[in-house]
């Protein structure tokens, strides 16, 4: 009897430990196909996409923006049900890859300079303004392109 | 005459099932990358076999590398990129159809003689065809389809049916809302295509400068260091005419 129960233990333990796992490994995959069918995209969701991108798993909206805080990324005075436009996610993007590329940006920290940064390092195109809301897929194409940054970078 | 039939429907069976799938599968992970079984998503590992039209995804800072068929046609595939995967191979042809939903590939096409290639990269709004060995594309709402070729020659083709041939430094970029694909040396604007030296020769036209200018261009009496100075960007040339 005991032997049964120690053996039932040990599987069911070894069940849950391959089932976190596997939740690990893909949950940020299954997040982003949801994100792919989003019309509109908030602050929340660049947030998650950061903390992906900084390599560490979201939890609470509080507990990332101020893990990204600390690093730069994150923004004031939004919160997270916030649409998200490109000024948003440029000056997120400069503050994460130290953008440089536009002398007024570094004077002014702001959204339109930001802006204006990302599009000389080509993240977005000329033809936007700083107000465009993002969806889903834009988010993710400008992540793509942090990411061939970042690769370059390195 | 039972013989005869069955003999029949053997070849026919060993026919079509030669024109098979290919084996696509895992050579490399790094990160999260996953393929998409029925409503999951699993995780993908080395040496996996993946079946035809499997859907890959990758998430931040993540690669995966997978080999379509058995003459090493291989795809690298970059971080946040999700594609399907179609590939078919017989003892005489290959054909693959890769479907980029967004991202970035990069595919490896080493030619075969003996082998008659068919490969194929599509987004929504246009279709690569590899006629040489490499190419990078990527895929995304803003931008477009971007094609530039590491080696080799590709055909660029929008949904309206316009082929553009790319090689060398040429890129493929096709918009949403554009009939034709943008200038395909728009990368080059106010750059070169091609590296020279001073008195604007080429590299090759210095060797052979070096090598049998003197023959070339005159006398090696009167300038036994070549005819022309290849130490200055300004450096002037002189050439003995004789009139007679």
């Amino acid at each position: 009897m005991k032997k049964i129960y120690l053996f039932l233990t040990a599987a069911s333990a070894v069940f849950f430990l391959a089932g976190t796992i596997y939740a690990q490994n893909t949950g940020e995959i299954e997040w982003l196909a949801q994100i792919d069918k989003k019309p509109a995209v908030t602050y929340n969701d660049a947030v998650n996409l950061f903390v992906y991108q900084t390599g560490k798993n979201p939890s609470t909206f509080e507990q990332d923006s101020t893990a990204l805080a600390s690093e730069g990324i994150a923004l004031q005075g939004y919160n997270g049900d916030t649409p998200l436009t490109k000024g948003m996610l440029s000056k997120m993007t400069a503050g994460y890859l130290k953008l440089e590329g536009s002398l007024m940006y570094n004077f002014f920290k702001t959204e339109r300079y930001a802006f204006k940064a990302c599009i000389a390092n080509g993240i977005f195109k000329e033809d936007g303004s700083q107000y465009d809301r993002l969806s889903g897929p834009a988010m993710i194409e400008v992540f793509s392109k942090i990411n061939e940054i970042r690769g370059e970078q390195k | 005459m039972k013989l005869l039939k069955m003999i029949t429907i053997s070849s026919l069976i060993f026919l079509f099932s030669a024109a098979g799938y290919a084996e696509i599968t895992v050579i490399k992970v790094q990160g999260n990358a996953s393929y998409r079984d029925g409503r999951n998503w699993i995780p993908l590992k080395e040496n996996l076999v993946l079946p035809e039209g499997v859907k890959i995804s990758t998430g931040t800072n993540s690669y995966a590398e997978i080999k379509l068929n058995s003459i090493n046609h291989t795809v690298k595939i970059k971080p946040l990129t999700v594609i399907q995967v179609f590939s078919k191979e017989t003892a005489t042809d290959t054909n693959t159809h890769i479907g980029l939903k967004r991202g970035g590939i990069t595919a490896k096409v080493p030619r075969d003689s003996n082998i008659k290639t068919i490969f194929k990269v599509s987004s929504p709004i246009a279709t690569s065809s590899v006629r040489g060995t490499e190419e990078d594309i990527s895929y995304g709402p803003d931008t477009g389809m971007i094609v530039r070729v590491l080696s080799g020659i590709i055909e660029g083709t929008n949904r309206l049916g316009r082929v553009n041939f790319i090689s060398g430094r040429q890129v493929f970029v096709q918009q949403f809302n554009t009939a034709q694909a943008l200038n395909i040396l728009r990368d080059l604007n106010n750059q070169y295509l091609i590296t020279i030296f001073g008195n604007g020769l080429t590299q090759d036209e210095l060797s052979a400068n070096q090598f049998f200018g003197d023959e070339l261009l005159g006398n090696p009496d009167d300038n036994p260091s070549g005819m022309i100075n290849t130490n200055t960007p300004t450096g002037r040339v002189h050439i003995p005419i004789n009139i007679q």
